[in-house]
């Protein structure tokens, strides 16, 4: 008995094996030695050098560069999250209609997601240049006055957010259509003998049915949100006026800029804190409205 | 409760015609069974009166109005669907009275008639239940209590008890004919299940490759079946054939082929190659010194305690027999003789498969 128990286990350690070592090596160890690093003095080769206790997380707390930074980081969550969401759901509901050549569209829809930052950027810098840039000439058919996009501190992080908007509604679109399509034709049916008009179908069948698949591109989304860093790092290096400078990127200013590790591996770990928590507030919330089958 | 007539209905895919045009009137308060092998069309015809397909031809009317391109929610009926297709994420209760809130209807009129279908179907402590937290059985309880509250002109049911267990399905059944008598509704109902027709319906359509192959009563349709088609899927175990020669010889009808001789008596003129269709329960053992008889070789016994099937070959056809009571039965490879003896012998043409005549045989 006691060594059929044994085997099994220690098999199951092995078929698990590559993945321990790749997450020990990128996601534990780091994790565990900004811990260290952020407790410690660092010298400039980034080895610990000394206890320095609760030093920079003080420090941080009392900056407003930080507050300025988490709060950007917030409002850009709020900025991304929900218009994805809706905008993939509008695009799923599309696709999911059965139409002749409508593999086109679903192929069209996903395009996003086989576009890389850097590549992603470039095109929205040019769609946002404010002299030859396409945005802003249709503003100015409208007439409305012209946009500074990326230049204007008003305007930056929104921006950005278009980008990352447009970034993740390939993949959230997937998960959605995924989703419509597993709800059971005949639900639909029932519901339109019962009377239910398409609307009340969405609100009534659709969207309890798709609560699974919303919560969890939800969750998707708000991790996402909090670490976007590659349309920022190209595009407006967290400026104008710190405008853009979200967590992830002040975390990548201090530690390889200012090379103050110690403060950077404190402001990882806040945000890793940060998006644990929020999380974790968010399963407790959410879960029980959420319904599985 | 209401009439329905179809007028010249037909349907096609992709120009592929799945159902002929047919007419077709089902009478008010009837439990009207569709019956028919998987693909025969029964349920897209049960469909198009729903309303969740299109008609490719002609009318449907419900009590004098025409609905054919009527949406399903404004024809007034309530659909119990194969699977159920109940809201896994509504209780029995919100099931139930979801089409009533869509109506408009007030809190207690809703109350009052879920609570009344509830005790009709015997699940007062289902209603906060959640439909995966219930059994296949309860399941379909509510479905049918789903359509029940809705006090529909027509009740519409596609294979409903096709998911459930046998024991479970003839008790169903049973519920369904007591329901049918206590709503006094109509009901049209989709099976592929000839005992569930022949049980359950009022009347019963069967149905074979888009086209109607008889309506009838149950036993119209057991007694006079109109093809072999019908013959061969009405009764359970089915309709036998033997292939052979018809002929007339001084007013006895003769039936040959190869390996047998019959005597038949009856009136009819039709000469010629026919289909013998023989019912196993309308053959018996012959004895010694009968006459008139068919010889066979044993395949396989069927016991099952109150009857016994008994397979047979005659020459390449096989034939069957259902003894009442077996004490002994015959033994595979065993030779045994039956006996149509004075009952029924259907005859239908051999080529086109059309009824000709209800002989008995001689003897």
């Amino acid at each position: 008995m006691q060594k059929k128990r044994v085997f099994p286990l220690g098999q199951g350690v092995l078929y698990l094996l590559p993945s321990l070592l790749l997450f020990g090596m990128f996601v534990f160890y780091p994790l565990l030695d900004s811990v260290k690093l952020s407790l410690s003095y660092v010298d400039l080769m980034g080895e610990a050098a000394g206890y320095a206790g609760w030093q920079y997380y003080r420090e941080m707390l009392s900056s407003a560069q930080f507050w300025h930074s988490l709060g950007a980081t917030l409002l850009f969550a709020v900025y991304t999250v929900f218009p994805g969401m809706f905008l993939s759901l509008v695009l799923a509901c599309l696709a999911n209609w059965k139409l002749r050549g409508i593999g086109i569209f679903r192929t069209l829809f996903a395009f996003p997601l086989s576009i890389a930052v850097a590549g992603a950027s470039m095109i929205f810098m040019m769609l946002f240049n404010p002299s030859t840039g396409v945005l802003d000439y249709f503003l100015q058919l409208f007439p409305l006055p012209a946009v500074f996009w990326l230049s204007d501190p008003n305007w930056a992080l929104f921006s950005i957010a278009i980008i990352a908007i447009w970034r993740s509604l390939g993949f959230n679109t997937i998960v959605l259509l995924s989703g419509l399509q597993s709800i059971p034709e005949p639900l639909y049916e029932s519901a339109h003998v019962d009377g239910a008009s398409p609307w009340r179908i969405f609100k009534d069948i659709t969207l309890p049915m798709l609560s699974p698949t919303l919560f969890f591109v939800f969750i998707v989304s708000v991790i996402n949100a909090l670490q976007t860093f590659g349309e920022i790092n190209i595009l407006t290096q967290g400026g104008p006026v710190d405008a853009t400078n979200v967590m992830v990127y002040a975390i990548y200013r201090d530690a390889f800029f200012n090379q103050n590790y110690s403060y950077a591996s404190a402001e990882s770990i806040v945000l890793f804190l940060l998006i644990l928590g929020l999380t974790t507030l968010e399963f407790w919330a959410m879960e029980r409205k959420v319904f599985y089958r | 409760m209401a009439g329905i007539r179809f007028e010249q209905v037909s349907k096609d895919y992709a120009g592929h015609k799945v159902i002929e045009p047919f007419s077709l009137e089902i009478k008010d308060g009837e439990f009207f069974v569709l019956v028919g092998p998987s693909g025969c069309g029964k349920t897209t015809m049960l469909r198009m009166l729903a309303g969740l397909e299109e008609t490719s031809g002609g009318s449907i009317w419900m009590d004098g109005a025409d609905i054919t391109h009527l949406e399903p929610k404004d024809r007034d009926i309530a659909m119990v669907f194969q699977n159920y297709a109940l809201y896994p994420h509504m209780n029995v209760y919100n099931n139930m009275a979801y089409a009533l809130k869509l109506r408009g209807y007030s809190k207690e009129r809703i109350q009052d008639a879920v609570e009344k279908a509830a005790v009709m179907l015997d699940m007062e402590k289902l209603l906060k239940r959640y439909p995966r937290e219930l059994s296949g059985g309860q399941q379909q309880r509510v479905a049918l209590g789903r359509a029940i509250v809705r006090q529909p002109k027509v009740f519409l049911m596609d294979e409903p008890l096709s998911n459930l267990d046998a024991r479970l399905r003839v008790q169903m059944r049973a519920e369904l004919i007591r329901l049918h008598a206590e709503l006094k509704a109509t009901i049209v109902y989709v099976t592929h299940d000839q005992v569930e027709a022949m049980t359950m319906g009022s009347r019963i359509m069967l149905m074979h490759n888009g086209a109607i192959q008889q309506v009838g009563a149950p036993m119209e349709l057991y007694g006079e079946p109109a093809n072999r088609f019908v013959g061969g899927f009405i009764g359970s175990p089915p309709m036998q054939f033997l292939q052979g020669s018809l002929s007339w010889e001084d007013g006895r009808g003769v039936f040959r082929n190869e390996t047998i001789k019959l005597f038949l008596a009856g009136d009819c003129s039709f000469q010629g190659e026919v289909c013998l269709g023989l019912r196993p329960e309308h053959l018996s053992l012959a004895k010694e010194g009968d006459a008139n008889t068919i010889q066979g070789t044993v395949e396989i016994v069927e016991n099952i305690g109150s009857e016994a099937i008994v397979h047979f070959s005659v020459g390449e056809a096989p034939l069957a027999i259902k003894i009442p009571t077996p004490r002994s039965l015959p033994k595979n490879g065993e030779s045994i003789s039956v006996m149509p003896g004075n009952l029924p012998v259907h005859v239908f043409n051999l080529e086109t498969g059309r009824y000709i005549a209800k002989l008995r045989s001689e003897g």
